[in-house]
């Protein structure tokens, strides 16, 4: 069994953009708010671990449009599957976190 | 695939550095063995005030600034020498540090050939993804400014990928 990503924010950020679509580079990284740079070895280990798969374009549709190939990425079906419990899951611990760190008003003491 | 053309990759004639180079070591040899006059360093000074200005084309002041004070050392007395020669080195010291700072970064590749030649640090058969990947992102970009952010973030995000490209090719 494959090892699973860390999921840190960043990782967050990008498999929640692909869960709405197959993107490429730029797109990913305008949608996240990420540099590319930065999104492309989390692209790396979610492609090794299964999760994610990608594409490169035709080059002749890039070439009508006067531009280089893209390569578009797209969340595989397990991917998808485990990108929503991992999103799910990291929410909670969020909710969780800050129901920790905000003032009980109840609490408060006289 | 070529690399993207380096921006302001302008170099400096050899031949005219050594000639400069050459002038500076006789005059100076003439000088260290008393073969030249008291008289002949301000105009030596004032040939190079101008040949640094027609250089340094932008800065018309400096050739103006430098004949004033060719000028002055010539005709002031003796007393006032050491003054005008401190304010001189201190100005001249100014533009000599922007002139090198300015060379420095004239001379400093793009980012973008700077990454097309990290890529070598990638295993093999992702080199050519990464570069592209990184020139179909770059080509998107509406402007400098994303251009710029771009490349940063390809930049500083180099370890990060060469770590993952090996440990996911294993």
């Amino acid at each position: 069994m494959k090892k699973a990503p860390r999921m840190t924010l960043q990782t967050q950020a990008v498999l929640a953009v692909l869960l709405e679509r197959e993107t490429w580079g730029f797109d990913l990284s305008r949608a996240s708010g990420l540099p590319a740079g930065t999104i492309y070895p989390i692209l790396q280990r979610l492609t090794a671990a299964g999760w994610v798969t990608s594409r490169w374009e035709q080059a002749e549709a890039a070439q009508e449009e006067g531009r280089p190939a893209r390569r578009y990425y797209a969340l595989t079906t397990e991917g998808r599957a485990r990108a929503v419990n991992a999103l799910t899951e990291a929410a909670k611990q969020r909710t969780r976190l800050t129901g920790l760190l905000s003032p009980d008003p109840s609490g408060e003491q006289a | 695939m070529t690399a993207p053309s380096v921006q302001g990759g302008r170099r400096t004639p050899v031949l005219r550095w050594s000639v400069t180079a050459g002038l500076i070591a006789v005059i100076g040899i003439l000088g260290i063995a008393g073969a030249l006059s008291g008289w002949i360093w301000p105009l030596l000074f004032l040939c190079g005030a101008v040949a640094v200005g027609l250089r340094l084309g932008r800065r018309p002041w400096l050739v103006v600034g430098m004949v004033v004070v060719t000028a002055v050392l010539m005709s002031a007395p003796d007393s006032l020498v050491a003054y005008v020669g401190t304010v001189w080195i201190w100005l001249a010291a100014h533009v000599g540090a922007a002139a090198l700072v300015g060379s420095a970064r004239r001379w400093t590749p793009a980012g973008t050939v700077v990454l097309w030649h990290l890529a070598f640090l990638l295993p093999r058969p992702e080199r050519r993804l990464w570069r592209d990947e990184i020139r179909s992102v770059l080509h998107a970009c509406a402007d400098d400014a994303e251009l710029r952010r771009q490349v940063r973030g390809y930049l500083t995000a180099v370890p990060a990928t060469v770590v993952t490209s090996w440990r996911t090719r294993r």
